[in-house]
Formats: structure tokens, C-alpha cells, sequence
């Protein structure tokens, strides 16, 4: 499924800083690289890197332990 | 969040624009031979219309678009169940083992430059004469028993600023590359007809608007995304629960616990028998030199001993008892031996001295007997009434003669002499009583010496020491083998703990490693929450702004298509219940063209909110709805859709009918009128039915230019 521009703008919109909406971007882009019937399983792996990545972000880390 | 949204109206412009180019058919259903079928990329004059009557093939073309996209039939396309995907004249015509092929082949532009080519095709062979029809999963339509089928896809693509076109023909990939143009989720707004747009609104409105505002916008991505996060969330939390650090740490301790235990167990139960072992050693050797046997035999060698010495000292008393007797005799004959010894000397002096004549004579006697005191020559006194002067005077009485006297005298003297014999043996026989007592003395003196040694020793052999040490060496030796047990057990135990504190020693080391990661998972868990938190604050605010800007639109487009002023307001709630307003502001109910009007102005509407400006191709809008309606929608859809693709596959009397209504009111212009004085009409279609053989069973569809059309 290709991204809506809306969500996009959405995400860039949010009040996070840039390296929190990058990830978003990252995950969604995971998404709609899915169709149906395909390997959910691979997609999550996938989001689950970009958790990893993230993770070692201080910036992303604080900013979602201050809101997660 | 701020407000982003006043931006998004213009964005439609801004959105890629999908058009279909051209589409090309070839035996589909109804469609016999080939058809090719040029669609408007005009962006001024976006309507083409294919007009044909009832039954002539408008939903079978609007399904050959929707069969070349997904490769299955369009959900409520067919109605006619003896309908297959290939004509039966192809069948009919076909011999068994011939084949023949069917497609559907659409190029599609992407902002004026053709940028896909889908075309997806079947083969057919005839395998044997078979009648009926049976349903084939392969290519979700009907075909004819004994038809084989093999299908293909093949898809094209041009990247922008590319000359070389990628190609597929794997149908995984295929159906991928079309999920991201032109996903199936949205096609029931892009392709429908009247017949669903009547439904649309009559059933499950509700749903169809929530899915519809959501899909298009494609908030599935978001909500696919939050599940996937909290998946991966719940990923990174089963791995921390798995993270047994305390259970492992504890188990170290427990088996670290054990061993030393064991190991201190051992070392003391050593030490401990070591000592007993010492102790037991020394009461061993101890026992070994004063065992009761041992006292035993002293005992009953000093008894022996002392019995030995009872019978000598038994000896001796005895053999005072008859020395002392034989002493006593040997006095007597001692004395007796004097006086003979002395009568003898005495009887040689008288001799000597004539005194006794060789011959004692009685007077000699008498003379003895009448002496003053009466003594006789041996000193003894013959007294009267003694013995010697009974025996003398017994001598006398009877008369001896001088020569028995004389003998018997020399009998005497003789005796006297045996006498002093038998004294000599005496003092021998004394020397020999004396040494044998002398001897009985050392003798008994020895024995003496030997108990009173043997008594030391019994004296020094104590035997209640004995048993008290024996009883101590027992209960060492029970101390021994507890010990003994003890520090088997814990040899038996030590290895299987060492071996366990190796195991734990080596998972404690996993467990650390796992710890590591700990912490970015537990950054992973923040994370999974604040991003999901972020997407869900991004979903709401998404839906509630979408919901709004096409209830709006909706509102704007349903008021111009339905020409009356009864109506105020769409409205779409927070629970997706769409309705229309009337002045009053209650929900008024509508007609079934105001309903078709309705969804139309919905679907338009949501395309606001769409990732593209898709292209439309409407089977029957105009069905149903009375001609003001028609000519409302003929007037204001494109312009609500401008630049968008529309294909509108009409019947004849709905597009070029019109209403004559007398001198006074003017008459209700025609459909294709009103689209070519709004100028957006680019090309007309009509689609007859034909036999194009004489013996042909069925009709076929064909599509040709409109004779009168506008270009």
C-alpha cells in the first residue's frame, strides 16, 4: 500500500523531535511495503530493527520514556 | 499536534494522478476477438462514456478492469450464472487438444506518462467435448468442463526518468507491485456501479463509511504499524520475562552454596576421622598390648605360678615337719651315739683300767647295782625302778653265765657300733635334708619372685582401662563410619553439584549476555509505547480531521447534486452514522436517486483524503435517479473531480434521454448535452451485441466510436 501524503504530513506534524517522526516514517514505510498475504512476520522483525536502531538513540529513548 | 489540516484541501492537486490509457480485451467473456477501448487523458475533458443498453457488456468491462488488476472477478459483478470467462463459441469452435487465449491488457499513466502495463491472460485447451460449467478457483470465474486452463500476468513498469521498462510475471510480485498502485481496498470507490452506489447507501452505510474514510486515507498502515509495534513490543517483553537473571543468580548461589558445602563437609569429616582414626590407632595399640586375653594369660600364669609356689612352699612345710621329726629322732641317736661313743671309750678305759675283766662278772653287775648313786658305766641312772636297773636285774635274775654276759656285752658294744653307723648315715642323710630344704627355699624363692613380677604386671594391666578403651574404640569407630558416611555422601554428591554449578555457572553467563540486551529492550519497550502512543494520537487526529473535511465536501457536492433546497447539511458522526440535514437540521429521509447522490458526493468526497488522484469508472451512475439528478450529477461531478479520470458506462435512454415539460417550464436537457455544453466530454463508446459468425450460439460485445460522437 503506498503512503497517503496526509499521514505523512501527519507524522511530521507531531510535536517529537525529527528523529522520533524518522522512525515513525521508517515503520510506516515497512508497512505499506506489505500486502496482503505477505510476510507479517518479516514485517515486524523489520519494526523490531528499527526499535533496536532506536533504541540506542538517547534523544528517541528520552523523549518516548518522558511520553511512552 | 497542530492543526495541519487547512493544508490538506489543496492537496489534491498536488497528488499523483492515476488514468487508465487504454484497455485492450481479447475473447473475455462476452467480448469475442479483440477490443481496445482508448479512455480520456485529456485533463480539460475527463469524461468518456461507453453507452450500451441493458445487458450488452458495461459491467463486463468494468469487471475485465477489475479480473486484469487482481486477477478474480469483481465481488457482485456477475449476475448471469451461465456466464464464463470465455464465450462458448470459442469453446464450441475449439477441437479437443487446440487451444486459445484470452486477456485483458490496461496501460495505465501516472501524471501524463505512461508509467504501467498490467496484462493478465489465460490459456485455454480443449481437453475433451464436455457440457456444463463448473467454477474454476484459477481464475475465480466459470468455464466449460474440459477446458484446461494456464493463467499469466505480466507486469510493467517504468520508473520516472527511466528508459528501460522492469518487468514480472511472478504473481506474488505482480500482485505487490499492484497493491501499491492501485490497492483492492480502495477499487470498490474507483470502480462501482449504481447498483452498489444504491447499496452503498441503504446497507451497512455505517461500515461503509468508516471503512471508506479509513482505507483511502490509509489509516490501516497506522493502525498495521501500532499492532506491529505492539507486537514487537510483546516480542522484547516475552525476551525480558525469558530473562530469568534472579532465578539463575539464585540457582548459581544455591549450587555454589552446595558445593562448598560438600567440599567443607569433606574437609571436615577428613579432619575428624583423621583425629578418630589417631585415636583409634593409639587405643589399637593399646589394646593390642593390654587385651584381655593378654591379662588373661598373665593372670593365669600368675595363678600357675602361685600354685607352683603353694606346693613348694607345701614342700617346705612338710619338709620342716619331717626334718624336725627326723631331727628329733637323729637327737636321740645322736645322744644315744654320744653315750655308746662314751660307754665305748669308757669300756676301753675300764679295760685299760681292769676294771671290766674281759668277762663282766655278776658281781661286777651287783657292784653297779649297789653304787651309790646306782649309775651305770654310761652315766644313765639305775635308779630304782627304772628301766636300765629292770634290765639289769633282769640280768642278773636270770642268771646269766660271765660268758654270755660277756657276749652279751660284746652284742651291746656291737650295736653301739651299728648305732654310730646308722648316726653317720643320719648326718648325711641331714646334709642331703638340708640341701633338698635349702634347694625347696631358693626354689619357692624363685617362684616367689616370678608371682610378685607377674602381680606387678597385673597391677599395671588395668582391666576396667581395657574395657573403658575398648568401649571408646567402639564408639570411634561408630563416630567413624557416620563421619565415614558423611563424607561419602558428600564425595557421591560433590561431582553432580560441580557439574550443576558449571551448568548454572554457563547459563548465569547467557543470562548476562541477555542482560546486556536488557536495556535496550527495555528501550525498546519505551519506545514500542511512545511511538505507538504518537501513531495513535497521529490515527485520531487523522480520522476525526478526515470524518470532518469529508463530511464537509460531502455536504458541498450533495447540495449541488440534488437540486432541491429541502437539505442543510451531510452529517457524519463520530460513530460513521452519515446523514443528510434537512433545513429544520433533523435527518430527513431520501429518495433512492438523493441516495445515489448521496454516495456519489461520498466517494467523491473521500478522494480528498485518497494517496492519489485515482481514476473512476462508474457502471450505470445515472440508474434509477430522476433526470434532474442526472443532469446535476452530468453538470457538477466533473467539476468536483476536476482532473480526475471518469469513465461513465451509461445506458442509452439514461444518457441521451431527456424531459420535454411544455411551454412553461423548460425542458430537462440530456445528459450527454449537458456533458458537452460543460465541455468535459472527450470521447463516446457504444457497445452492441453481434453474432460475428452465422453460427454463432451467442451474441457478442463489441465496442465501436459513437457514430455522432464528440470528437
Amino acid at each position: 500500500m503506498s503512503i497517503n501524503p496526509l499521514i505523512v504530513k501527519g507524522i511530521d506534524s507531531l510535536d517529537a523531535p525529527e528523529s522520533v517522526k524518522r522512525a515513525l516514517h521508517d515503520i510506516i514505510e515497512v508497512e505499506s511495503s506489505i500486502t496482503v498475504g505477505s510476510d507479517r512476520h518479516a514485517a515486524s522483525m523489520s519494526i523490531k530493527r528499527i526499535l533496536e536502531r532506536c533504541a540506542e538513540n538517547e534523544e528517541v529513548v528520552e523523549f518516548c520514556g518522558k511520553h511512552g | 499536534m497542530k492543526r495541519w489540516w487547512s493544508s490538506v484541501e489543496n492537496m489534491v492537486d498536488d497528488k499523483a494522478r492515476l488514468q487508465l490509457g487504454k484497455v485492450s480485451m481479447k475473447n473475455y467473456k462476452s467480448y469475442y476477438g479483440e477490443v481496445d477501448v482508448e479512455l480520456s487523458r485529456d485533463p480539460s475533458k475527463t469524461i468518456t462514456v461507453i453507452e450500451g443498453g441493458m445487458g450488452k457488456g458495461k459491467t463486463t468491462f468494468l469487471g475485465a478492469i477489475y479480473w486484469c488488476l487482481y486477477g478474480k472477478e469483481k465481488p457482485g459483478a456477475t449476475t448471469n450464472t451461465d456466464e464464463t470467462i470465455i464465450s462458448n463459441d470459442i469453446v464450441r469452435r475449439l477441437n479437443v487438444g487446440d487451444s486459445d487465449t484470452l486477456h485483458v491488457e490496461l496501460s495505465l499513466y501516472e501524471d501524463r506518462e505512461l508509467r504501467y502495463k498490467i496484462k493478465r491472460s489465460l490459456l485455454f485447451t480443449k481437453k475433451s467435448e464436455s457440457e456444463g460449467l463448473r467454477h474454476h478457483i484459477a481464475v475465480s470465474g466459470r468455464l466449460p468442463h474440459g477446458i484446461s486452463v494456464e493463467e499469466s500476468v505480466e507486469y510493467k513498469e517504468l520508473p520516472r526518468g527511466e528508459n528501460d521498462w522492469l518487468t514480472s510475471s511472478d504473481p506474488s510480485r505482480v500482485k505487490y507491485m499492484i497493491e501499491r498502485i492501485f490497492p483492492v481496498s480502495l477499487s470498490s470507490y474507483f470502480l462501482f456501479d449504481a447498483e452498489l452506489l444504491d447499496s452503498f447507501f441503504r446497507h451497512d452505510r455505517k461500515n461503509r463509511v468508516k471503512s471508506g474514510i479509513e482505507e483511502i486515507s490509509g489509516l490501516p498502515l497506522i493502525e498495521n504499524a501500532i499492532q506491529h509495534i505492539s507486537k514487537a513490543k510483546n516480542n522484547v517483553m516475552d525476551g525480558i520475562k525469558d530473562l530469568k537473571t534472579d532465578q539463575a543468580k539464585n540457582d548459581l548461589h544455591h549450587y555454589r552454596k552446595e558445593v562448598e558445602e560438600c567440599t567443607k563437609l569433606i574437609e571436615v569429616s577428613s579432619a575428624e576421622m583423621g583425629k578418630l582414626e589417631t585415636e583409634i590407632e593409639g587405643i589399637d595399640s593399646f589394646l593390642r598390648d593390654h587385651s584381655e586375653p593378654a591379662i588373661n594369660a598373665i593372670q593365669g600364669q600368675r595363678d600357675e605360678i602361685g600354685k607352683a609356689k603353694q606346693e613348694i612352699s607345701q614342700k617346705i612345710k612338710k619338709h620342716r615337719i619331717d626334718m624336725n621329726d627326723w631331727l628329733l629322732h637323729s637327737n636321740i641317736i645322736g645322744n644315744l651315739s654320744g653315750a655308746m661313743s662314751a660307754s665305748i671309750d669308757m669300756c676301753d678305759v675300764w679295760e685299760k683300767e681292769g676294771k671290766i675283766p674281759i668277762a663282766v662278772s655278776r658281781l661286777a653287775l651287783k657292784n653297779i647295782l649297789a653304787g651309790d648313786p646306782p649309775q651305770c658305766i654310761c652315766g644313765a641312772s639305775l635308779g630304782s625302778g627304772s628301766e636300765g636297773r629292770k634290765h639289769v636285774e633282769k640280768i642278773l635274775s636270770e642268771g646269766l653265765s660271765d660268758s654270755a654276759v660277756i657276749q652279751s656285752i660284746a652284742t651291746g658294744r656291737g650295736h653301739w657300733a651299728d648305732m654310730l653307723s646308722e648316726y653317720d648315715e643320719q648326718s648325711k642323710d641331714l646334709d642331703r635334708r638340708r640341701t633338698e630344704r635349702h634347694n625347696l627355699r631358693i626354689a619357692h624363692g624363685a617362684k616367689e619372685s616370678e608371682y610378685k613380677d607377674l602381680s606387678r604386671k597385673l597391677e599395671v594391666h588395668d582391666l576396667e582401662e581395657v574395657r573403658r578403651k575398648s568401649a571408646r574404640r567402639r564408639d570411634l569407630m561408630d563416630k567413624l563410619l557416620d563421619h565415614g558416611g558423611v563424607k561419602k555422601g558428600a564425595e557421591n554428591k560433590l561431582p553432580e553439584s560441580r557439574r550443576k554449578l558449571a551448568e548454572k555457572e554457563h547459563e548465569l553467563k547467557k543470562v548476562v549476555a541477555k542482560e546486556k540486551k536488557y536495556r535496550v529492550q527495555n528501550n525498546m519497550m519505551l519506545i514500542a509505547g511512545g511511538l505507538n502512543r504518537l501513531l495513535s494520537q497521529c490515527k485520531a487526529d487523522l480520522i476525526e480531521n478526515m470524518r470532518d473535511t469529508v463530511a464537509r465536501t460531502t455536504t458541498d457536492y450533495f447540495l449541488k447534486l440534488v437540486p432541491s433546497d429541502d437539505f442543510s447539511k451531510v452529517e457524519i458522526s463520530h460513530t460513521y452514522e452519515t446523514s443528510a440535514l434537512g433545513n429544520d437540521k433533523k435527518t430527513k429521509s431520501l429518495s433512492a436517486g438523493q441516495n445515489c447522490c448521496l454516495a456519489l458526493s461520498y466517494i467523491a468526497a473521500i478522494r480528498e483524503i485518497a494517496d492519489r488522484n485515482y481514476f473512476m469508472v462508474i457502471d450505470s451512475p445515472l440508474h434509477n435517479i430522476s433526470q434532474p439528478e442526472r443532469v446535476g450529477i452530468a453538470k457538477n461531478l466533473p467539476a468536483f473531480l476536476q482532473g480526475t479520470q471518469i469513465t461513465m458506462l451509461v445506458q442509452d435512454q439514461e444518457y441521451v434521454g431527456k424531459v420535454i415539460r411544455g411551454t412553461e417550464t423548460p425542458d430537462i436537457e440530456s445528459v450527454r448535452k449537458t456533458l458537452i455544453d460543460v465541455g468535459c466530454l472527450w470521447r463516446e463508446y457504444v457497445i452492441e451485441q453481434t453474432k460475428k459468425s452465422p453460427d454463432d450460439v451467442t451474441t457478442h460485445s463489441v465496442i465501436r466510436e459513437r457514430e455522432d460522437g464528440t470528437q
